[in-house]
């Protein structure tokens, strides 16, 4: 079986009057509400990454705000990138974690941060 | 603890209808539809001509195997992440928008009539595929990766080295 390295991050998220925490991808309960979302926020080491779905805002670190004035519905984008490696040995089986994406999509496209495993925070989602 | 879904690369053989399917190791191509195969076994012989001849064209399919706390996999790519190739041999692979369905696997030059696989995450190629938790079994079901390698007189006689294909996807 693959054995995958996955880096995973601390989020909270807030839904209405109920807030949640977690670590890794959104969690199941959460996943249908990803255009509902009031705000969800990723801890990066020191760094504060979120988004506003509802408000079709970005921010990180509580400086930087972005706000999509598409005036349509923003979908929460919280996902990893993973990659399987096949070369001609056959230990060559372990998924490994490139990135995470943290943003907002709207009929316009994504917005938002991408994630390194190091910690790097950048702007854009590819 | 990482808590990622379990994805594997599968290959499809045989012909279409009553095909096969097998976890791969290895991509090798050669000249035989066998999954894993061994090269030295099914060699691609040099022709005689300028050529070129080609090998079996692979088919090829991420499969989700387990679950665990990912909603949903989508954004299927690939490209060739490492490897060069040597004189008299080159990669084709089929670029149709999304991928296209599985076929009898020949070695003739259809269906991979782009030449040179993708060689950076930025302009791999997409298949379209998508699953969502708890469905478990192939991501891109009816869309494959199709791929193939060819050769020419100017190829020299041996193993030409390794090339190493990475299948990326997103996790939500």
């Amino acid at each position: 079986m693959p054995c995958p390295i996955v880096i995973e991050f601390d989020w909270k998220a807030v839904l209405g009057n109920d807030t949640h925490t977690g670590r890794g991808l959104l969690s199941k309960g959460l996943h249908p509400f990803r255009t509902k979302l009031d705000e969800f926020t990723v801890a990066v080491g020191d760094l504060i990454v979120s988004a506003f779905p509802k408000a079709g805002e970005i921010k990180v670190d509580f400086q930087r705000s972005h706000l999509c004035d598409c005036g349509k519905e923003h979908k929460l984008v919280w996902f990893r990138t993973m990659k399987i490696d096949r070369g001609n040995e056959a230990s060559n089986s372990t998924a490994e974690c490139l990135l995470y994406a943290l943003g907002l999509e709207c009929e316009r496209g994504k917005i938002g941060w991408t994630i390194l495993p190091d910690g790097t925070v950048r702007r854009g989602i590819d | 603890m990482p808590t990622p879904a379990t994805v594997e690369v599968w290959e499809s053989n045989g012909t279409s209808g009553a095909e096969t399917h097998t976890q791969v190791t290895a991509y090798n191509f050669g000249s035989s539809d066998t999954p894993n195969l061994t090269a030295a076994t099914y060699p691609l012989v040099i022709p005689v001509g300028v050529g070129p001849i080609y090998a079996y064209r692979k088919f090829t399919r991420w499969k989700l195997v387990t679950w665990v706390d990912t909603n949903t996999i989508d954004t299927l790519r690939y490209y060739k992440s490492a490897g060069s190739n040597a004189t008299g041999w080159n990669e084709n692979y089929n670029s149709v928008a999304g991928g296209s369905a599985y076929g009898t696997p020949t070695r003739a030059n259809t269906l991979c009539t782009s030449d040179n696989w993708p060689t950076t995450a930025g302009t791999a190629f997409s298949v379209t595929g998508t699953i969502s938790n708890p469905t478990t079994g192939y991501i891109n079901s009816t869309t494959y990766c199709i791929m193939n390698v060819r050769i020419t007189n100017t190829v020299v006689a041996g193993a030409k080295g390794s090339h190493t294909m990475s299948w990326v996807y997103n996790e939500s």
